[in-house]
């Protein structure tokens, strides 16, 4: 996979409770010339203080926290355009689609070994979006048409023919290069059309809250 | 005693009906009344000569059969006075005559009531009434000649006659005219009226019989009182009075007999059924008869057969209602009496008994008892409705009770399958958690707690248990229909390991492939099988490759052949414990397993039936 070193060294922040994870996510970090830690906190509140005055350029955020959930910080982080990973440890649609709703760029494996924990993280500060074909089944389901008796009063955004093409084989289990050779499409722009999926998840207004969260609901059983 | 008080009631009532029958006609008073004179025969083309001196003296009411007369015509003549001046305005009134009637006045005709000759018309039941045109009269003696002409059975009737002022007549005439005419028309109607009314009430309910006989007595009845109003008849004599006599018997027996034990919840009997066609036997044996033998049978044999079989229904009722004293069955015994009585009354005239001029009552008293009986089957019939909507809406009480207790036992069954099958549910994944992710970290611990501890080792299995533990999770999310999705996220899960080991991953997965349902156990039992491959492949292999292929060798199969090209040489063959795994979990998918050492590397190929029932 192609990873272009950033033109300057990248500051990264940790939203986790682990500190054994803490660790070895700081040494990995650290141990790569083009990244560095800059904070790390293991509770909401004291990392939402920080982040009011302070943007690191990458977050590394756990969802599971004792005070919260890490959903609030990715949120304000993404408003101060943070790019955000969420910490997983099954890569699941259900801890990774609401990280991604909030803002959440991409989600990181918390069993990772060094190497590619610093992959990811360039990946996503290169402005690739990570996915595996559960999520991008689940996103299809997400943006399918409502039922032909449900009246949709507001405006939802929808999937275009190509976006729909490009979840379905990678729900199928096909590679990006396997997706861009199916579609004729290269991977770079195979990897926008997951970007830009990924800031469809973000919702425009509160009716259509109420419509993406009762499908999430349906979808999710 | 009680029957005999029974009896005493409805001996009161025959009394009453009796009397009323017996009551005098209205007759106009202030008015000149022939109450005799002399009659003359001839014959139809032969000229009359009249010697009043010498003639024979009738009294009026003239029956020609008290005095043995046959024939078809007879001439009555008298005289009567008028006052100085003449009068004029006067009118003739004959109440009765049979069949019909021609009046002169001083040798000038004044009147007749129609066709004189055959097929003559009968006005046995209407007045006869000719207004004296002015002048004709004389002050003084006038003479009254009265040619009465009789029917194919030659018996003829003269009642009293009644000459008088036209405003003194002519009010009895109308009186005459309205009761034995207009009402007997009216209830003719009705009597069609009600047969249609029950008659559909007869379409509606087929099983109780009672309404299609009634209907079909009405009916019967209602065209034989056609022969008492019907003057100029279309047929021929013998014919329209055969229909007469046989619409009497027909009535008698179907609405007397038949109707009655339908009404009283008898069965049918095959004797009904011979009685039956014996009656249409005798009924056209009845016309084949020459007159006058035809209407001497019918007046004096057929008429009081008619009488016996109606007071069958009548012994009927009474029966019946001594057995039960219901109210309503007292009203239809009562009308079915007087019904009789009135019947016996009109025997009594067809014999000359009771003089013919009161005429027959029957009619009359038809309308009583089918309006009774008629209203009676109504009420019947709604009570049935009702009874019927009653049992209905029980029906559909008992239908919703029985409903909602079934409702409520799918509920029940529905909840326990579903208790059930969760806890099956959950037991599989205590069973898998504890066979993997179990293992795995009471593996880890134990090696921890060696004396010297290969962390790496640890390591190794640690990473196991997540690795069992993510396969447990993509089992259990997806969906029957979802192979490949399923093998979508395993190969999600195993490239970065490959890729990391330097071992490029050939994916040979077509979106057209059939794939089997398989439930999250099945799920997990063929992601273990694979990943078991990957990690052999990876620990034990030098493969730089592995190919991982779907197809359908047949219809109904799903070919799963993953494979490395790996020395085989290098490979253990014998069955550890993980190809031991790989072949339980083989058979637990119910699939068929090979697993070759070939010179391009080792395949492992699963072969799984595409139309087993998923294990959910």
């Amino acid at each position: 996979m192609d990873v272009s070193t950033p033109a300057k060294q990248l500051g990264v922040a940790i939203l986790e409770d682990d500190t054994a994870l803490v660790s070895k996510l700081t040494h990995a970090i650290d141990s790569a010339p083009q990244l560095h830690v800059v904070a790390s906190f293991n509770d909401v509140h004291s990392c939402a203080n920080w982040l009011e005055a302070s943007a690191p350029e990458i977050f590394l955020v756990d969802l599971q926290l004792p005070d919260g959930s890490g959903v609030e910080i990715i949120r304000k982080a993404a408003e101060k355009n943070v790019a955000c990973i969420v910490l997983t440890a099954f890569a699941d649609e259900r801890s990774v689609v609401s990280a991604l709703q909030a803002g959440a760029t991409g989600y990181l494996l918390k069993d990772s070994d060094d190497p590619q924990i610093v992959e990811s993280i360039i990946l996503v500060a290169n402005g690739e979006s990570p996915i595996n074909p559960k999520i991008a089944n689940f996103v299809l389901k997400y943006f399918a048409p409502p039922p032909p008796d449900t009246s949709v009063e507001y405006e939802v955004a929808h999937l275009s023919a190509r976006e729909k093409d490009v979840l379905t084989l990678i729900a199928q289990g096909r590679s990006y290069s396997e997706v861009g050779n199916r579609l004729q499409l290269s991977i770079n722009t195979v990897r926008s059309h997951i970007r830009r999926i990924y800031q469809k998840l973000d919702v425009n207004s509160s009716g259509e809250a109420v419509y993406r969260a009762t499908r999430q609901q349906l979808i999710s059983g | 005693m009680k029957l005999a008080k029974l009896l005493a009631t409805y001996g009161v009532v025959i009394g009453i009906a009796i009397a009323a029958l017996l009551i005098p006609l209205d007759t106009p008073n202030h008015v000149i009344r022939i109450d005799s004179a002399g009659i003359a025969q001839s014959t139809p083309n032969s000229q009359l000569s009249i010697d009043i001196s010498a003639a024979q003296q009738r009294q009026l009411p003239d029956d020609w059969r008290r005095h043995q007369q046959r024939g078809t015509t007879l001439t009555y003549f008298t005289t009567f006075v008028t006052t100085n001046p003449a009068p004029v305005n006067w009118a003739v009134f004959i109440p009765s005559v049979r069949y019909n009637a021609r009046v002169k006045i001083n040798g000038q005709t004044i009147g007749d009531g129609g066709r004189m000759s055959a097929r003559v018309v009968r006005n046995m039941r209407h007045p006869l009434y000719f207004e004296i045109p002015p002048r004709l009269l004389h002050a003084g003696e006038n003479n009254l000649s009265i040619e009465v002409k009789s029917g194919l059975d030659e018996i003829g009737y003269l009642s009293k006659v009644y000459l008088g002022v036209i405003s003194e007549i002519r009010p009895y005439y109308e009186r005459h005219l309205f009761y034995r005419v207009t009402v007997f028309k009216a209830i003719t109607v009705a009597l069609f009226s009600m047969a249609i009314l029950v008659g559909m009430l007869a379409l509606i309910r087929r099983v109780d019989r009672e309404y299609f006989w009634f209907t079909l007595a009405t009916t019967i009845w209602g065209f034989h009182s056609f022969s008492y109003f019907v003057v100029d008849i279309p047929v021929s004599e013998k014919l329209w009075d055969w229909l007469a006599f046989v619409t009497i018997a027909w009535f008698s027996y179907f609405g007397g007999v038949i109707f009655i034990r339908r009404f009283l919840k008898i069965d049918s009997s095959q004797r009904e059924r011979t009685t039956t066609w014996l009656l249409m036997a005798c009924s056209f044996a009845l016309y084949a008869l020459p007159v006058p033998r035809f209407y001497d049978v019918a007046y004096y044999a057929w008429h009081p057969l008619c009488q016996v079989i109606g007071s069958y229904g009548l012994i009927r009722m009474f029966v019946a209602v001594a057995r039960n004293r219901r109210f309503e069955l007292h009203i239809l015994l009562v009308s079915g009496t007087i019904l009789i009585t009135c019947a016996a009354h009109d025997l009594a005239v067809v014999f000359g008994i009771i003089d013919w001029g009161r005429g027959y009552t029957m009619h009359y008293s038809m309308a009583l008892v089918l309006f009774v009986f008629g209203t009676v089957l109504i009420r019947r019939f709604s009570a049935n409705l009702v009874e019927v909507e009653t049992m209905r809406d029980e029906l559909e009480i008992r239908v919703e009770k029985r409903r909602q207790e079934l409702e409520r036992t799918y509920e029940k069954l529905r909840e326990e399958e579903k208790h059930r099958v969760i806890a099956e549910e959950h037991e599989r994944i205590v069973r898998d958690m504890h066979d993997g992710v179990g293992g795995h970290l009471v593996s880890s611990l134990t090696l921890l707690r060696a004396d010297e501890a290969n962390i790496e080792l640890v390591e190794e299995t640690l990473q196991n248990a997540l690795v069992d533990l993510r396969l447990t999770v993509d089992s259990l999310d997806h969906g029957d229909d979802d192979l490949l999705l399923l093998l979508g996220m395993f190969r999600s899960r195993i490239e970065p390991t490959l890729n990391s080991r330097h071992i490029t991953l050939r994916w040979n997965v077509s979106a057209d492939i059939a794939a089997p349902k398989l439930g999250p156990g099945e799920s997990l039992s063929l992601l273990r099988v694979l990943q078991e491959f990957i990690t052999n492949t990876v620990k034990h292999s030098n493969a730089n490759a592995v190919t991982f292929s779907l197809e359908n060798a047949s219809a109904d199969t799903l070919t799963i052949t993953i494979q490395d090209n790996g020395d085989p040489l290098h490979r253990d063959r014998s069955k550890g414990r993980g190809m031991i795994n790989i072949q339980r979990r083989a058979s637990e998918l119910g699939g068929e397993l090979t697993h070759e050492f070939t010179p391009g590397g080792v395949v492992l190929r699963l072969v799984l039936g595409l139309h087993a029932q998923p294990d959910n």
